[in-house]
């Protein structure tokens, strides 16, 4: 491995496109492009109501008088929660981010306190994540409603009492989701397509013959090409959270595992494409090989769409589909923050981008046939 | 300029023996041995799909022979494909460099994919594009493209250096240029192989010439020595022959003159006649022939043979007609 050659097919490659208008062009408005389209398509439609959840473990008329005192506030959407649901396990399992619970016991106390004014009553349980931007409202109209209620009732002290828990939810916007989705997609369809043009142009114009009578090995010009579809990735990943910034607000964990899952990407699809173009020479042909794999792989894998919310066959194909795993993990680095999730997604983009790299390296030389 | 004295001692700069390269059911290159001088232009001279390319790019190692040794600069090709890497230089058939990058950067960029490399502004000098240093690649003309080719196969400071048809395609006057600075590379005391399938180009530029066809070497030496050997002496030709003429030629002087055997004549368009004659007694009687006659022409020309007469009776082949691409 000799770094000056490497450097220099790295240079040549950036001069090559950056004069080239064009190219330059469209690769980098289509990640805006994209933004804008399914970023303002599926923007979250300004809330005129807020919904929270209750469930109702007690059961008794008083406390169904207490959910219908909910029920009737404009502001409110009130979703019931079955009485015999463990709610902890609800909330994790449906990311639910504001839920009031009755307890057993409530309307009892309740009853037994408005007779007699003495102990106090069970408190009813706020389970919420003030993480979520709509807490702060949603707490603020729950506790109006408790203080009128109150009001009513005694006038002097507070009968219904409200025991506030904090929980952590997986709250995201569909920008949210969207971004990481973008950057896999466009990292995906930058390395594929930046080399299938590379390899099929350099062979036609004889480059790579020529190439092959100087000193420079095909690993350090592989290496070399790496490098490049790399650097045009932090290039596109930045232009897209700037444009997530700027026009959708939104500000995403960058951290080493987001970093890590776009080298690996990048290792895998310009590994792929070598093969590709190992087999199939032409350009039109490589170029229609290459959207035969990156087409289906964007909609099966998740980039716009959670893949759970698919029929079951897809989600069994999208589980063997490299880009499914960079989008998870994508997400648990930039949405979630969690390195180990987001890990355990690295290790089979890793294992696949070896494995293309050192198949690439070993299958395609420089020598003709 | 010598850097080792290893590069000095031996008989041939490149020595090629038994070479073969099979493609499926045919054979390419069917046995080929050559011996090329330090200092030569070598011609490879051939038709198109006759196997110089495959033989070249298997004397350059990015081809695997099927069978044959190949030594260069004294040295086994396949054990020693580094070191002869960094003493050749190359310009593949249809070469092209990158579009969007300039003279000067191209040559930079070349020249950095060796160890040692030849200053890039004594280049430019030397192949005189120092006017065009600036210009983007793609924005050249044919010839300068071929040009700015040849300077490539240069940076390293080869000692031996391969042109795979440098001027194919280009028209008359680029092609003057190209040869220029073949000949150029000849008085630096380069050794260049060439391969083309335009016989004046073997002829214009080589010291040693051989002819290639269906993978077999079928002539070799200098261009007098094939001329002589082959080439059956001079072409008379006429323009604006009488129809008399013609048919004088095609009845007396074949069959009579030179017997129909050896007789070789090219009719052209608007009275244009040919004539192989193998000697000067042949052309006297000819032309006393005709003046007796008083059969009418406009324009007369004698000149000796050329390579092109050459092909034709080596192979019964035109070379120019096995040379257009199918
Ligand atoms: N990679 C290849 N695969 C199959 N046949 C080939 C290949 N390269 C060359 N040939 C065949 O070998 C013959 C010689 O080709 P080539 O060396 O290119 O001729 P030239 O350079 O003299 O025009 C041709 O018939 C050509 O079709
Ligand atoms: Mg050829």
């Amino acid at each position: 491995m000799n770094p000056r050659r490497v450097y220099s097919v790295f240079y040549v490659s950036l001069r090559e496109l950056f004069r080239d208008k064009g190219g330059i062009f469209f690769t980098f408005l289509f990640p805006i492009l994209l933004m804008l389209l399914f970023g303002f398509i599926f923007q979250d439609s300004g809330e005129s109501s807020y919904d929270i959840y209750v469930q109702d473990q007690d059961g008794t008329d008083i406390s169904g008088n207490l959910t219908m005192t909910f029920k009737h506030v404009d502001a409110l959407k009130v979703h019931m929660i079955d009485a015999n649901r463990d709610i902890d396990s609800y909330i994790d399992k449906n990311d639910v981010d504001f839920v009031l619970v009755i307890p057993e016991g409530y309307g009892v106390s309740m009853e037994r306190m408005l007779s007699n004014m003495t102990g106090t009553t069970v408190p009813i349980i706020l389970k919420y994540d003030p993480s979520v931007s709509s807490s702060s409202v949603k707490r603020s109209i729950v506790h109006s409603i408790i203080q009128e209620t109150n009001k009513g009732l005694s006038g002097a002290v507070d009968i219904i009492t409200l025991d506030e828990q904090s929980v952590v939810t997986e709250h995201f916007t569909y920008i949210e989701f969207f971004i990481p989705g973008v950057i896999g997609l466009t990292v995906m369809t930058g390395a594929v397509f930046g080399t299938i043009f590379t390899d099929t142009e350099l062979r036609k114009k004889g480059i790579f013959r020529k190439l092959s009578t100087t000193p420079i090995s095909r690993g350090e010009f592989i290496l070399s090409n790496m490098i490049f579809q790399l650097f045009l990735a932090l290039l596109a990943t930045v232009e897209i959270l700037l444009v997530g910034w700027i026009l959708f607000g939104v500000a995403l964990h960058l951290n080493p595992m987001f970093l890590a899952m776009i080298l690996f990407e990048v290792f895998a699809f310009t590994g792929l494409a070598m093969i590709v173009v190992k087999f199939v020479k032409e350009a039109q042909a490589a170029s229609a090989l290459g959207n035969a794999i990156t087409f289906p792989m964007m909609f099966l894998s998740g980039s716009f769409f959670d893949v759970d919310s698919m029929p079951h066959f897809l989600q069994v194909i999208a589980r063997v589909l490299p880009l499914y795993y960079v989008n998870e993990g994508m997400r648990d680095a930039m949405i979630f923050n969690d390195y180990w999730e987001s890990f355990v997604n690295l290790v089979p983009i890793a294992i696949f981008a070896v494995m293309v790299f050192i198949i690439g390296v070993t299958f395609t030389t420089w020598k003709q046939d | 300029m010598k850097r080792d004295k290893e590069e000095a001692d031996f008989e041939h700069i490149i020595k090629v023996r038994g070479l073969v390269k099979t493609y499926g059911k045919v054979n390419a290159v069917d046995g080929i041995s050559l011996g090329i001088q330090r200092g030569e232009v070598f011609a490879f001279l051939g038709p198109n799909g006759a196997g110089k390319t495959t033989t070249v790019e298997m004397i350059e190692g990015i081809r695997t022979p099927s069978a044959g040794s190949i030594t260069v600069l004294g040295k086994d090709l396949s054990a020693n494909q580094n070191w002869i890497k960094a003493r050749i230089g190359v310009l593949p058939q249809e070469f092209s460099s990158f579009d969007n990058i300039t003279v000067r950067e191209t040559l930079k960029f070349y020249a950095s994919l060796y160890a040692r490399s030849r200053d890039i502004d004594d280049l430019i000098n030397l192949m005189h594009i120092k006017e065009h240093t600036r210009k983007l690649y793609k924005n050249l003309s044919g010839g300068l493209k071929q040009r700015i080719g040849i300077a490539v196969a240069l940076v390293n400071d080869p000692v031996i250096i391969f042109l795979d048809e440098p001027t194919t395609g280009l028209d008359p006057a680029a092609r003057q240029e190209v040869w220029k600075v073949i000949k150029g590379l000849k008085s630096e005391g380069k050794t260049v192989f060439l391969t083309t399938h335009y016989m004046e180009e073997a002829q214009e530029l080589a010291d040693h010439v051989a002819i290639i066809n269906h993978g077999k070497i079928i002539a070799e030496g200098s261009v007098d020595e094939l001329i002589d050997r082959y080439g059956k002496g001079m072409v008379l030709s006429f323009t604006g022959a009488e129809r008399s003429l013609i048919d004088f030629l095609k009845e007396a002087g074949c069959g009579v003159l030179i017997g129909e055997k050896g007789c070789n004549i090219t009719e052209g368009k608007e009275g244009q006649v040919s004539l192989v004659i193998e000697n000067k007694d042949q052309l006297m009687g000819i032309l006393e022939l005709i003046r007796g006659a008083g059969l009418g022409y406009k324009g007369i020309n004698v000149r000796r043979s050329n390579m092109e007469e050459v092909f034709l009776s080596l192979t019964g082949e035109s070379l120019k007609e096995g040379g257009v691409a199918p």
